[in-house]
């Protein structure tokens, strides 16, 4: 309906006001004519009228299948039931055909045409107020559109088939103004039929309504005219009667030109869905474009990020294995300044040691040789004799420690003098046979697995022999508990060293203690069996001569010290 | 004549080691407590053998070892130290200018003494 508004139809009402018009000229022409004021005139009239009828039947029930409003239906069979009670009415008063009887009849024949005038307005009120009701929509209400009319049909058929029997009351009183006072009722009933409509057409502005209104129009100008006709066949009479057949064509334009004209909506319903269709694809085209540059956008900036990511999982593998870089030097860096710290202490400490040896040599020596005097005054079967030789030997291990300290700091014998070339084999042997007394009584065997005419070391003779006694010497202890004692001392060459290893099948050493076993002061000796300086002083000794020195151990099966003592001494490298 | 040796050290213990070994022996021992009258003395009797302590408080070994030279420079001279490495290189300029002297490390017992005594004593019978 709405698209319906939007039409344009003020040239529809400037054509119902020209066929207004149009009509009115016709009033002058008919009361000067002889013709339209014939018997012959009424009778074709509402002959034309009743075929016009049965077409506005014909289309309304068509319209009402294709739009479903029985509105439509209501209004088609009220113009084509009352065109058809006017076509009895015309066939009653066709003079040829009941010619003998028409004199008879003369009363009733106006009254059967009132029937039709009203049953049309009433039709249309009702069918007004019906659609204004929202009733017109609901097509479950066929039978009622139906049947209402059609009793009201059959109602009207029935009061003038009884007016055939009945005599009816004096319709014309031609004295009076209004000579025909039924017919001019049925007018005012137009009247109101017109007003309704019009608040119709005012607020639907179709065409349809229009020429319903229009002929609404026609039918009260009909019923006007004839409300003042003095006699049957005059002017006004058939006059009124055109316009009757003028109200009837009214809807048989209008039904299918309204059809048309929606069709046309729909067409333009279509043509506009179309168009709607067609923007909709466009924008939904354009979406599609977006979403896929979108897509694109979003593969791109993917690709992107998973580049991104790449390189920043690379960066964090570099970063990564720059850390382990890092921390390995920073446990390397940890490690020397651990040592340095150590080495630091060690000098310091090294420092004291030699100072309080030093000083401690002159008591030392005359507690010594104070025992002494006193053992030489002493007879051997005094009390005092003993005690005396404990002091005196008690003394020398005094001397022993501080000897060993002094090593151990380094203060002693620092200097480049002392070196001379000596054979390593040869120094063990001293050292073995020196130690004889011990092996023997511990009865360790003693393998040697020396290679054949090695290089002399250079050397300070003293300090290698005090490492090869303090090794034979530990691993007697190693070997102490073991039923089958084993010492195996091995040389050979290796490259610009010379390879000394002593290992012994004793009870080992734990992976623990082996970490520390260089540290001076170390021992897992019970106290008083050892200084905690002989491994240290070895190191020491070693580590002066530019060798190295280290140690492998199975705990509880075997022991090993490694010793890399260079054959040729390189005194630049001395310190 | 028995032989004379002279003991130069600001130690008491130390001096009296070498009198205790030497005790028995016919040497005669005779013990200073400084550089400077060990000088003195060695001017006075001109001694067979000198054990000189080389840390000792107003004249040092060296020191006292340049004046002995200057008395006697043929007298056998045995640096008796625990600090030998502290006048290392003194000692070294002292030889290197022809001071003669030999050197015994700290502490040496009564047999070590006694041996070294005679040792040197005998050989100089010999000579």
């Amino acid at each position: 309906m709405d698209m319906k508004k939007k039409r344009n139809i003020n040239g529809y009402i400037i054509s119902y006001i020209s066929i207004g018009l149009l009509f009115l000229l016709i009033r002058p022409w008919a009361f000067s004519s002889h013709w339209v004021s014939s018997y012959d005139f009424h009778s074709l009239l509402e002959i034309m009228q009743s075929f016009i009828a049965i077409g506005v039947g014909i289309i309304s029930i068509m319209y009402f299948l294709v739009w479903n409003n029985l509105y439509y239906l209501l209004i088609g069979l009220g113009f084509s039931i009352a065109a058809s009670n006017d076509f009895i009415h015309g066939i009653l008063s066709y003079a040829p055909f009941f010619a003998n009887r028409l004199a008879d009849f003369s009363r009733f024949e106006p009254f059967t045409y009132l029937i039709g005038k009203y049953f049309l307005a009433g039709m249309i009120i009702a069918a007004i107020l019906l659609d204004h009701a929202k009733w017109g929509a609901n097509k479950k209400r066929i039978k009622e559109a139906i049947i209402f009319p059609l009793g009201v049909f059959i109602l009207s058929g029935s009061v003038t088939a009884l007016a055939f029997f009945l005599p009816l009351p004096q319709f014309i009183y031609p004295e009076k103004l209004i000579s025909r006072p039924i017919d001019f009722f049925s007018a005012i009933l137009f009247a109101i039929a017109f007003v309704l409509f019009l608040k119709r057409f005012l607020a639907e502005r179709d065409i349809f309504s229009g020429l319903i209104l229009t002929s609404i129009l026609f039918n009260c100008c009909g019923q006007l005219y004839i409300s003042f006709s003095k006699h049957l066949f005059d002017a006004l009479f058939n006059i009124a009667h055109l316009a009757h057949f003028l109200s009837y064509l009214m809807p048989l334009i209008a039904i299918p030109m309204q059809g048309l004209a929606d069709l046309n909506i729909a067409h333009y319903e279509i043509t506009q869905r179309k168009l709607a269709e067609e923007e909709l694809k466009k924008s939904q085209d354009y979406l599609e474009q977006l979403v896929q540059e979108r897509t694109a956008d979003l593969e791109n900036t993917n690709k992107q990020l998973i580049k991104q990511v790449d390189t920043r999982l690379k960066a964090q593998k570099n970063l990564k294995t720059a850390y382990e870089k890092l921390k390995s030097t920073h446990n390397q860096l940890k490690e020397s300044q651990h040592k340095l710290v150590q080495s630091e202490k060690m000098s310091a400490l090294g420092t004291m040691v030699a100072g309080v040896a030093h000083e401690m040599n002159n008591p030392m020596m005359s507690i010594l040789n104070y025992a002494q005097y006193c053992i030489r005054h002493t007879a051997c079967d005094d009390k005092k004799y003993h005690t005396l030789q404990d002091i005196e030997s008690e003394t020398r291990r005094c001397i022993d420690v501080v000897k060993n300290l002094l090593t151990f700091s380094r203060r002693e014998e620092e200097g480049e003098e002392g070196y001379q070339k000596a054979s390593c084999a040869e120094l063990f042997d001293r050292v073995l046979r020196l130690m004889s007394y011990r092996i023997e009584k511990q009865h360790v065997l003693i393998k040697k697995d020396i290679a054949e005419r090695l290089p002399e070391n250079w050397m300070k003779v003293n300090n290698i022999q005090q490492v090869f006694f303090n090794l034979i010497a530990n691993a007697l202890d190693a070997v102490k508990e073991r039923e089958e004692q084993e010492i195996t001392i091995s040389i050979a060459g290796e490259g610009e060293y010379i390879k000394v290893t002593v290992a012994d099948n004793g009870c080992g050493i734990d992976p623990e203690n082996l970490k520390k076993i260089f540290d001076p002061f170390f021992t897992t000796k019970p106290t008083g069996g050892g200084t905690g300086l002989g491994l240290s002083i070895c190191h020491t000794i070693i580590t002066a001569h530019r060798g190295k020195m280290s140690c492998e151990s199975n705990v509880g099966l075997w022991s090993k010290f490694i010793i890399l003592l260079p054959i040729q001494r390189c005194k630049e490298n001395m310190t | 004549m028995s032989k004379s040796i002279l003991v130069i050290d600001d130690n008491k213990g130390i001096r009296d080691s070498f009198t205790f070994a030497l005790e028995d022996t016919e040497y005669l021992v005779h013990t200073s407590e400084s550089g400077e009258n060990g000088a003195v003395m060695e001017r006075k009797n001109k001694y067979n053998l000198i054990y000189l302590d080389l840390k000792m408080p107003g004249w040092d070994g060296i020191k006292t070892l340049r004046e002995l030279r200057k008395i006697d420079k043929d007298v056998p001279i045995y640096i008796v130290t625990a600090f030998y490495q502290e006048f290392f290189n003194e000692l070294k300029v002292a030889r290197e200018e022809g001071l003669q002297f030999e050197i015994l490390s700290k502490p040496i017992d009564s047999g070590q003494i006694l041996s070294v005594t005679k040792d040197i004593l005998e050989m100089q019978i010999e000579a």
